[in-house]
């Protein structure tokens, strides 16, 4: 910030030079202090109005630049929530590229779905709810930063870091490791990009699937969100996220999981 | 401002619905099979069930089954529970489905036996099913015990495959089976010999003890937990001639073991009645005539077109004095005369003949003069003329019925329906319309002309069209049978004749059986024996066939001595000869090869002016069937015959053993194709 609003003062300067009529000089309470005075006062203007001129014209970060990073490698957890009575919680890691204008990524990660005592009454029952057993995911993302900037922290002696919102949107793909058993190579290549799985995948997952759970047959969907990256001066960043489901591909996916919700936090280093 | 509100909106509608939570669903459970039934002989309750839900039913789910006896009353208890009598193999009956069997020992007969699906073993919610349930009382063994002993024999009828076969009032053997169903079972003590011992209500033998005079084998004890095993070796070559192998066979059961005999049957001793039949039929020589008058040109156009239809120089006959007395006879002098000019080449002949006449009476005397030749020529030993062919300048036909068996004379008039008993081969294959047809369009016309037309058709096409479109003969040839010394046959309807051509002779037992196999094309095949020979059975067909029920078309085949070959295996049933004699129908003496260049004719008229153009084409033509082109007539699979153990039971086409079907009865006419157990196959044969 400072570099920029040396910048700033000298175009004052230069704007003076040029002859242009400065701004009446104002005391702290406003008041006109002397003729003399008056002569700078056309060139002086409120802090505020200076430091917000600054960081309006400014192109770059100032406590990390993480668009002058290669790449960014992180550990991610997160937690689903979903709206039936299924526990999901989610690890993994992600890759990430920075760019000038967005940030591109690619996660890994392994699911773990489990039951809660609402989902084990239910297996007593002739019915069941759409869920989706143990799997990995597969993410692709692309996170556009919305809006960034040095802030402080608490406690006070913290360092200051640089933080970044982002608004993010990404394909996310639910791979069963089970679910291709048995199935040609050939039929494998046609089943990957379907928006369902096949009746051969389900019949394999099946012994996956918790009780009281009906597979839900959807193999992929969109996700949109926003999160913030916390940069440190050294690379390390934080970034807590939450991302939403979209049901736009609800009706080639057959999906029951419309809405459903996945809170997240990663942890890594940018190089 | 308006443009965002109305996506916000759009936003909200499109995410409000969604926000709802995820619902429940019925898993739509239901019994697609819930059969319990009750061997009193073996102390066994055999249950079987099969759930179909539209998802979710798993292992979670578990059946339970309550009954009573006078001795206890059995609560609803899961199935598993019980010691199975017999092996019960756990079953995928898919995802959405949960099926099996069970077996469990219950010394009194039960009653009031329910099973119903419990959807979570540590749930409280279940499914009642309709249970079916039967009691099979003790009785004989092969109609009252879940489970029977039987053999079949391989293709060389020398290894026995001993079989199980489930037994159950509602569910029939491979489905026992898919439930999971496993039986242990035994044989030993494996006796050959040829007894009667089957019978309509007991196909399969079983539990019927084995005479006390079959041969014993050394063979060795085999025992499987599947349902067939094949013996451990070939019967001895002592028991070729036996008909069947008995054995002691040895099931489990819930009281320990049941032992009795079991039957394997050997297969019918099938094979061709008759492999080949060798077609006689070789190239004819044409003797070529053109009977013309010398002294005058009827139409040299004509003339040309029909010297190059039959392939003719320049040579000719003379009939201007066609009138005189003794024409015939000297036109019969001149064919005989090179006919047996021809004969010492030693092959068959054809007689070819152009005849350029204008004058009423001309083609009756060349027909008188044919008829002192060609029908008393066709059925000599080779080498013979075997027929003729006339091409005359009008279409008329042939008016001596002796002829029309033996000569093909064309063109002919089209038949009308009034002329259903005049119709012969010459109608048939050279018939013409009455006049050209023509398709005219504006100032074009077009239309085709016969290869072999009369004169009148052909002077108005090439007049209208011109001569280069009449279309040309490329080649003509001829085939004939060749017929030895001992050939016999017989004309059968107004242009047919049956060749009994060498010897086509096989034999048959009076207990032999035959199969005739239907095939889609029309077979030219008959047959005659010694019986249809004897002037009494001539003599009895002639006055009393009708009475006997036949149809028409049989009683006229009789009347000639032979019978289709469709008929052979009936009337070996009823007469049992020993003899049979194989023969050709052939549907004319010769047949006529033409390749010839035909022509679709057009022309344009216009201001008087006429412009004839024309489309070619090479087509060929067979005057006559084309069986003649036949080197080899196959019978193998035609007609089979059974030398041995015909009433015995065999295989289908698809390996499954119709113990009900016995060859005798089954495939007098149908094919018989049988697909016989090899070693090394499954121990699970087809068996439904």
């Amino acid at each position: 910030m400072i570099p920029s609003l040396t910048v700033a003062l000298l175009l004052g300067v230069a704007r003076a030079e040029d002859g242009e009529s400065p701004p009446a000089e104002t005391s702290e309470t406003g008041e006109a202090e002397g003729s003399e005075e008056d002569v700078l006062s056309r060139h002086r203007a409120p802090f505020d109005v200076l430091v917000e001129q600054a960081i309006g014209t400014t192109s770059v970060p100032v406590e990390y630049n993480w668009r002058r990073t290669k790449v960014q490698v992180a550990a991610t957890g997160n937690h689903y929530f979903e709206l039936n009575n299924f526990n999901t919680l989610r690890a993994g890691g992600m890759v990430r590229l920075p760019s000038d204008s967005m940030i591109f990524e690619v996660h890994v990660s392994r699911v773990w779905v489990w039951d809660t005592p609402s989902s084990e009454l239910l297996a007593f029952t002739p019915y069941r709810q759409p869920g989706r057993p143990s799997r990995m995911e597969l993410d692709v993302t692309v996170g556009v930063p919305l809006a960034e900037g040095v802030v402080t922290v608490f406690p006070r002696w913290f360092p200051a870091v640089q933080m970044v919102l982002n608004a993010y949107g990404g394909l996310r793909y639910l791979l069963y490791p089970s679910g291709f058993s048995g199935m040609r190579v050939r039929d494998i290549g046609s089943a990957v990009l379907t928006p369902t799985l096949s009746a051969t995948e389900l019949a394999n997952i099946d012994e996956t699937r918790l009780d009281a759970m009906q597979i839900d047959p959807a193999r992929y969907g969109l996700m949109a969100g926003m999160g913030n990256d916390f940069y440190f001066r050294q690379g390390v960043f934080i970034s807590p996220r939450a991302m939403f489901a979209l049901p736009i591909l609800a009706p080639a996916t057959e999906t029951n999981l419309l809405f459903w919700a996945d809170f997240s936090l990663a942890v890594g280093v940018a190089f | 401002m308006r443009l965002r509100a109305l996506a916000a909106a759009a936003a909200l509608a499109l995410v409000g619905p969604s926000c709802a939570k995820v619902p429940i669903f019925d898993v739509g459970a239901g019994f697609s099979l819930a059969d319990a039934a009750w061997f009193a002989g073996e102390e066994t309750l055999f249950v079987f069930y099969e759930v179909q839900a539209e998802q979710g039913i798993g292992e979670p789910s578990i059946i339970e089954i309550t009954y009573v006896t006078d001795e206890e009353v059995v609560d609803w208890t899961e199935l598993s529970t019980f010691e199975a009598v017999h092996t019960h193999l756990p079953v995928d009956c898919g995802v959405n489905a949960l099926c099996g069997s069970a077996s469990i020992h219950i010394p009194d007969e039960p009653r009031d036996v329910e099973l119903r699906l419990r959807y979570h073993r540590d749930g409280e919610l279940s499914l009642d099913a309709g249970t079916v349930f039967n009691i099979i009382d003790e009785g004989e063994p092969y109609s009252h015990r879940s489970f029977i002993v039987y053999g079949v024999f391989d293709a060389a009828n020398q290894r026995v495959q001993w079989r199980g076969r489930h037994q159950f009032p509602t569910l029939r053997n491979e489905q026992a089976e898919e439930y999971g169903l496993r039986r242990s079972f035994s044989v030993e003590d494996q006796r050959h010999g040829t007894t009667p011992l089957t019978s309509t209500v007991n196909p399969y033998g079983y539990g019927i003890d084995c005479p006390k005079n079959f041969t014993a084998t050394d063979l060795e004890t085999v025992q499987t937990d599947e349902r067939a095993i094949f013996s451990t070796a070939d019967l001895p070559i002592d028991a070729s001639a036996s008909a069947m192998v008995c054995a002691t066979s040895t099931v489990t059961d819930a009281t320990g073991t049941f032992t009795t005999s079991a039957l394997a049957q050997k297969n019918p001793e099938v094979s061709p009645a008759y492999d080949v039949l060798r077609s006689p039929v070789k190239d004819a020589t044409p003797v070529r005539f053109f009977l013309e008058p010398c002294d005058r040109v009827i139409s040299a156009e004509h003339e040309e077109m029909q010297r190059q239809r039959l392939l003719m120089g320049s040579q000719s006959t003379c009939i201007d004095d066609w009138e005189a007395d003794n024409f015939v006879e000297t036109l019969t002098a001149e064919l005989t005369d090179a006919i047996e000019a021809e004969r010492v080449n030693g092959n068959d002949m054809v007689l070819v003949i152009g005849l350029h006449q204008d004058e009423y009476g001309v083609s009756e005397a060349v027909e008188a003069a044919l008829e002192q030749i060609v029908p008393e020529e066709r059925h000599r030993s080779s080498p013979r003329l075997a027929g003729a062919f006339v091409f005359d300048s009008v279409a008329r036909g042939i008016e001596i019925s002796s002829l029309s068996s033996s000569t093909l004379w064309c063109p002919a008039e089209l038949p009308t329906t009034l002329d259903t008993g005049t119709i012969n081969a010459s109608v048939l294959t050279c018939a013409i319309l009455a006049d050209n047809p023509e398709l005219e369009l504006g100032p074009l016309s077009f239309s085709s002309l016969p290869i072999l037309t009369s004169r009148d058709h052909y002077l108005r096409f090439i007049d209208e069209y011109s001569k280069s479109q009449a279309g040309s003969v490329q080649s003509l040839s001829f085939r004939t049978p060749e017929f030895s010394t001992t050939s016999a046959h017989a004309d059968v309807g107004p242009f047919g004749v049956v060749s009994f051509l060498d010897e086509e002779i096989f034999s048959a037992d009076a207990r032999d059986a035959f199969s005739y196999c239907v095939q889609d094309e029309m077979q030219y095949f008959v047959f005659r024996t010694p019986l249809m020979q004897t002037d009494i059975f001539l003599d009895l067909i002639e006055d009393k066939c009708e009475f006997l029920g036949l149809p028409d078309q049989v009683c006229d085949s009789l009347e000639l001595g032979v019978l289709p070959i469709e008929m052979l295996s009936e009337w070996h049933s009823l007469f049992g000869e020993g003899t049979y004699e194989l023969g050709i129908l052939w549907d004319f003496p010769f047949l006529l090869r033409m390749e010839y260049e035909a022509v679709s004719a057009g022309s344009a008229s216009l201001f008087g002016l006429s412009v004839p153009f024309g489309f070619s084409d090479s087509s060929e033509t067979y005057y006559g069937t084309q069986m003649w082109t036949e080197e080899a007539f196959s019978l193998e699979e035609i007609l089979t015959q059974c030398h041995r153990f015909c009433d015995h039971p065999t295989f289908y086409s698809a390996g499954v053993y119709h113990v009900t079907d016995l060859f005798r009865t089954t495939y007098a006419s149908s094919c018989y194709q049988p697909d016989y157990p090899v070693l090394g196959d499954s121990g699970f044969p087809r068996d439904p």
